[in-house]
Order: structure tokens, then sequence, then C-alpha cells
């Protein structure tokens, strides 16, 4: 889901060690306000089940992130590019720093360009489910529907992707088509 | 050392449809192996020949894409292909547009 932080908005709570934000939704009506939360690190006993640190830091952690001091492995590709600014922020809590410190740097750590990738991402992923035809209402200019292989406008580009590396001529065209930047909006 | 080298190739398609009253054109660069410049305008030609190809569009259309001609053959300077290989070039007076990326590339 694509949106924008209210950067002013963040919080810390001591009692739970975490920190909150709000942001607005792009799709949402105006007004809608989303709250996300990002769980702090437990310094005093390592990580608290189920957070986002553990995830990240863990030791069990099957992430390609794998030990506490934010080692990366390289080929994590883009998730290491995700959560480059989460590792640098989390190496600095086991450094010692303040829980409330460490907590609002971890929040930061992420906004904008941390929350920009992870959106890049999504966003990446959402158009390989998205049909062909959804794909080009949204992002195309109608034009294109005059030369657009009919048989593919239902199809999901992953499945148009994996017909072109196939062979299917039809399909590769289609490909072209969508990646054409006359045709984009 | 081997006497084949690599050769880019820009061919010429043309489709039969119109997009807003213009007609389309699609420019494909193709990579190809050969030992001289008219080896390889042979295949390019040959490619050109195979690429083309019909299909009915949403409105039960028949769209065709034909092949035009050979518009460029390039040999590249090296001879093994690896990341970071310089492909092709050409100047230009003003500067070309940028394609903004999209969400699949």
């Amino acid at each position: 889901m694509n949106g924008t932080v209210d950067v002013n908005s963040f919080q810390y709570n001591a009692s739970n060690n975490s920190s909150s934000f709000t942001y607005t939704p792009d799709d949402a009506p105006a007004g809608t306000l989303g709250v996300g939360t990002i769980q702090g690190p437990d310094l005093n006993g390592g990580f608290e089940p189920g957070s986002l640190a553990a995830g990240v830091f863990g030791a069990q952690s099957a992430s390609t992130w794998n030990n506490a001091a934010g080692t990366v492995n390289l080929l994590g590709g883009i998730e290491a590019s995700i959560m480059a600014p989460w590792a640098v922020a989390g190496a600095d809590c086991l450094s010692g720093e303040s829980k409330a410190g460490c907590a609002a740097n971890l929040a930061l750590a992420v906004v904008p360009g941390g929350s920009d990738m992870r959106a890049g991402a999504k966003a990446l992923k959402a158009a390989e489910e998205m049909k062909a035809a959804d794909y080009i209402a949204k992002y195309l200019k109608g034009g294109i529907n005059a030369v657009f292989p009919g048989q593919f406008k239902g199809a999901t580009l992953k499945e148009i992707e994996a017909a072109a590396k196939s062979g299917d001529r039809a399909a590769r065209t289609a490909l072209k088509l969508l990646t054409d930047g006359r045709f984009k909006k | 050392m081997s006497d084949q080298s690599w050769y880019l190739a820009r061919l010429l398609m043309k489709c039969s449809a119109n997009v807003e009253n213009e007609p389309l054109f699609l420019e494909e660069f193709i990579l190809l192996r050969g030992g001289s410049y008219d080896e390889a305008y042979e295949k390019a030609e040959t490619k050109g020949r195979s690429m083309a190809h019909s299909y009915l569009n949403d409105a039960g259309g028949e769209v065709q894409w034909a092949f035009q001609s050979v518009l460029e053959i390039r040999r590249l300077i090296d001879d093994e292909l690896v990341d970071g290989s310089e492909l092709y070039s050409r100047t230009c007076s003003t500067p070309p547009d940028v394609v903004p990326k999209g969400a699949i590339g």
C-alpha cells in the first residue's frame, strides 16, 4: 500500500518500547489515517518474540540478515537495500544507546528512504500479479488497446512474462508494449 | 582467437494497426554472432523475417507485425560480453527523451 507518512507524528511509548506514526494511504478517502508501529528491541533480554527486531536481528532469523551486529548477506539483494537503514540504527542500539533514542532511531531509519523502497518492492510485486487490462487502465494510455494481443488482456504480467520466455511471439510483443515509454501515462 | 564477432542489428517492424490515427513502428535491437558484416546482415534479415507475426486485439481486429528493413549493423568492440558490456552508441544534437521507470520496468 502506498501512502504518505506524517513525519511529525512519531511517538515513543516507553511502556512497551515501541514507536508509532500515522500515515495517509494514497487510495483512501481524504482524512483517512493509518497507524504504523515499530517494535523496538528489548535491550535487557534479547528480542521480544514476534517483533521486527527479532525478525531482523534474532539468532534464529530466517532472513538474509543473520546476526545481531547487522551483518549483511550481500546476496540478500532487495531485502538488504530495504533493511539497511534499520540495520544501522539497530547496530547503534546494540552499542548502548538509551531505549528511547534507540526506538526513535529505528523508526526514523525507515522513513522516508526505507518506506520508499518498501513501497517500490510492494508495487513491483503487486504489478506482477495485476492483469494486463488492469495494468493498462492504471498506468498506460488507452491507445495501446488497438495493438495489444487480446488473448493476454486477462492474463497477469507474470503469466505474460512466462509465455514470452517460452517463445510465444504475441506474448513477447505484449511485454514490449507494456514496457514501452510511448504508452506510459 | 575466434574470427567471429558480436554484432548489434537494429531492425524495423511495422504494425498494421494505427494507434490514435498514427502508424506504429517497432525498433528491435538484436545481438548476432557473425564472421563479417555481410554475414551479420544476412542473419539480421532472416531474424527480422522470423519475427513477423499476427494476433487479434481485444476488439477482434487482426494486428500484424511485418518486418520492414535492417536499419543498421554495428560490430561490437569487445569480443566477450560481460556485465557492463557496451552494446551500442550514437551521437545526437539534442538529448534523447528519458523514459521514466515503470512499475514493471
